[in-house]
């Protein structure tokens, strides 16, 4: 079963390396990217709703804001309208409540960031690698 | 007819020795265990589901199917998970908490069981003194030290009672993040030493010393060498050939014969698809399941003549509830502090464990376990660095080897509203009324644990460091979780305690409570070690008795 279309996908990509920003360690998609598909298909079932709506705010927000989806922008363009959803600057144009479901997609990507790869997220260990974590037993 | 001589209920901490002294002393004796004898990889090394962060899961029990309720700030009644915050577990498999515990191993101060002497009663609180003495306990501190094993350095610790010999094992060597707050305190005149463990810092037992590894605390030991009841005394009790391990187990009710007095318990096996239930005779009753689940028994087993739960004629039994607050800091230093050496906790002090101007008792501080990234993330970052972005990913490159964190058990002041009482309108997958938590303890514990924060807030000061935060106590809490105790005291007066000083149930010539339930305050220190004494003191008693 798809949870999400191929733009939808796209979106939740470059939201999720918003909140975790690749350099030269991965970021939040491609390291945390697969650990949320998987919750989302399991454990976090009941959150499926909510990301559905972030892709959607963050369509209508980028396309209002610059004429283009939230995939096609910058960095800083990214940043600016997470900060600004989540702050209250920008209002959702439709029902819901940004800061709620920012908070959950910043915890479930750090969850996949950091946890332990049989988790599905943090492959090789490499955000381990990056803060300095080993495991010696 | 009888079928053992002892039944013991829950094989935990208090459960693992008091089975292991009967049957050594040639008594016959069930062991019934609710959880599972987990093997480590059962236990795992999952960073999202386990005894130290539960987010979608634990590791060491209970499962799915045994909820618990409270109400909520809006007044609904709520069914909580055993991997939620307000479910205030600990574990459930054999070894109970030990089996994946921090394995520190503290004894309780002289002071710790005259509190009520010491201090006087705050109004509202049922603070009081043990029927007991820290001498009354000392040899049996000594003795748990030496049967299951601990480390620690035995004349460090200025602040410490009377002790008739020294630790089994030398401490362990100290940490880079030791040895920066070794330097802090000493600016301060604080006296520090060596967190006391229940791991082997060298082969004892024959088992090897400790491979200091990053994954104690909440995870089973790699190497074998950190100190539970499930590979010390469950394993002597076992090889007595008088011992039988019924796990996958639960007791459902401690019965009573014509006159009321206890002669077994009832208990459904889970480990076939259809639960059966087993009824047991015995001579005696020992009930080790936990300071909750303990309440919960006694209330579930009511009768004619106990009409109300038995031993709770005083509707004693759940009340006092007790954990321990934890007030702490953390800050940041220019250089690295994190060496990789687990457990972690590697200096401690009892400077503030009592006589603090003001307040009532204080508690122990230590430093912090090794934190798991995905801990460091939700539980030790500034308030003020943002949750997400480029900022977030900077300070978890640069500081998650460079943060330091103070904290420590404050003793609790309790009340009789701080409470287990049992939920009829809910069931578990046993069929059984659960468990349901209400109040508070005193409101003289969070005026402790402020002076106790600010004491942090000096230490980690002293150290020099960048950046310092950490809120001050504000709140008044339900408190038990992994440190749950008081729910059965022990007392003279059996108007107001549940047990007499040997853990016996007043009303019951042969039922016993021998976990953290009996303690009638919970000390400025993790509860484990006093939890294992009580339980050696008790149960040699019961022995004595009815042999
Ligand atoms: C992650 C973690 C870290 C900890 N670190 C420390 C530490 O560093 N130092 C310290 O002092 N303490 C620590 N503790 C706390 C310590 O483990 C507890 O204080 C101790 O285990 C409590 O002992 P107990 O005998 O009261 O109960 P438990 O050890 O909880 O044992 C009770 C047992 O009874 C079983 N049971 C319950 N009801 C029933 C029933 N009806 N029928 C059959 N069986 C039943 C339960 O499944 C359980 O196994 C830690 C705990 C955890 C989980």
């Amino acid at each position: 079963m798809m949870l999400f279309n191929e733009q939808e996908l796209r979106t939740l990509a470059a939201f999720m390396d918003t909140l975790i920003p690749p350099d030269e360690y991965p970021g939040g998609w491609d390291d945390a990217g697969n650990y949320l598909l998987n919750q989302i298909a399991s454990n976090l079932k009941d959150e499926m709703p909510i990301y559905k709506e972030a892709v959607k705010v963050l369509k209508i927000v980028s396309n209002a804001e610059y004429q283009m989806d939230y995939y096609e922008l910058n960095e800083q363009q990214r940043y600016r309208i997470i900060k600004e959803l989540e702050n209250g600057t920008i209002a959702s144009p439709i029902s819901g409540s940004p800061p709620a479901w920012i908070t959950h997609a910043v915890r479930h990507t750090a969850e996949g960031y950091y946890a332990n790869p049989e988790n599905g997220g943090n492959p090789e260990t490499l955000s381990w690698k990056m803060i300095g974590f080993e495991v010696t037993a | 007819m009888i079928d053992y001589d002892v039944v013991v209920v829950g094989a935990g901490a208090g459960g693992g020795v008091a089975a292991c002294v009967l049957a050594e002393a040639g008594l016959s004796v069930l062991l019934i265990e609710r959880g599972r004898n987990l093997s480590n990889e059962d236990v795992g090394r999952d960073h999202l589901r386990n005894q130290r962060i539960s987010l979608y899961g634990n590791n060491a029990g209970p499962d799915d199917g045994n909820p618990r309720t409270r109400y909520n700030s809006r007044g609904e009644l709520v069914a909580i998970k055993p991997w939620e915050g307000d479910y205030h577990n600990n574990a459930s498999c054999v070894g109970g908490g030990t089996r994946v515990y921090g394995a520190q191993a503290w004894r309780f101060m002289a002071q710790d069981f005259r509190m009520a002497s010491t201090y006087g009663i705050p109004e509202g609180s049922s603070l009081a003194d043990w029927p007991i003495t820290y001498e009354d306990l000392e040899p049996f501190y000594t003795q748990a030290e030496n049967e299951l094993g601990v480390c620690g350095n035995g004349t460090a610790n200025i602040y410490q009672s009377n002790r008739t010999s020294d630790y089994p094992m030398p401490a362990m060597d100290p940490t880079l993040c030791s040895e920066k707050l070794r330097k802090g305190a000493d600016q301060l005149g604080w006296n520090t030493f060596p967190v006391p463990l229940l791991i082997n810092s060298k082969t004892y037992q024959s088992r090897p010393g400790c491979v200091k590894c990053q994954h104690c605390v909440g995870f089973a030991c790699p190497s074998n060498s950190k100190n539970g009841t499930h590979n010390t005394v469950i394993p002597r009790a076992l090889a007595t050939g008088l011992c039988t391990l019924q796990t996958d187990s639960m007791v459902v009710r401690i019965e009573v014969d014509s006159r009321g007095q206890t002669n077994g318990v009832t208990y459904l096996s889970n480990m076939h698809e259809n639960m059966t239930a087993v009824r047991v005779k015995s001579r005696a009753v020992v009930v080790c399941a936990g300071a909750i689940e303990t309440a919960r028994l006694l209330l579930n087993s009511s009768s004619t003549h106990h009409p109300n739960g038995i031993g709770n004629d005083n509707d004693f039994v759940g009340r006092n509830l007790q954990g321990h607050y934890y007030p702490g800091s953390m800050g940041v230093t220019e250089e690295p502090v994190y060496d990789g050496i687990g457990p972690g906790p590697s200096i401690a002090t009892c400077q503030f464990n009592h006589g603090n101007e003001g307040v009532i008792g204080g508690g122990m501080l230590a430093n912090e376990f090794i934190r798991l990234p995905i801990i460091h993330w939700y539980r030790a970052m500034p308030p003020d660095v943002p949750r997400w972005g480029k900022e977030n990913k900077e300070w978890m490159k640069r500081y998650f080897t460079r943060t330091l964190h103070i904290t420590g058990p404050v003793q609790e002041i309790p009340s009789p509203e701080g409470r287990v009482t049992v939920n009829t309108s809910v069931r578990d997958v046993y069929g059984l009324p659960v468990v349901h938590l209400s109040g508070t303890t005193h409101k003289e514990t969070v005026r402790t644990a402020k002076f106790m924060w600010e004491r942090s807030q000096e230490w980690l000061k002293a150290c020099g460091v960048e950046k310092l935060w950490g809120d001050p106590p504000n709140y008044l809490g339900l408190s038990g979780g992994q440190h749950q105790a008081g729910t059965c005291r022990m007392g003279n007066d059996p108007k107001t305690s549940v047990t007499d000083k040997w853990g016996r149930v007043h009303s019951q010539s042969n039922l016993y409570i021998m976990d953290g339930s009996v303690h009638v305050t919970n000390g400025g220190f993790n509860p484990v070690l006093t939890i294992l004494a009580l339980s050696y003191r008790n149960s040699r008693a019961l022995v004595d008795k009815i042999k």
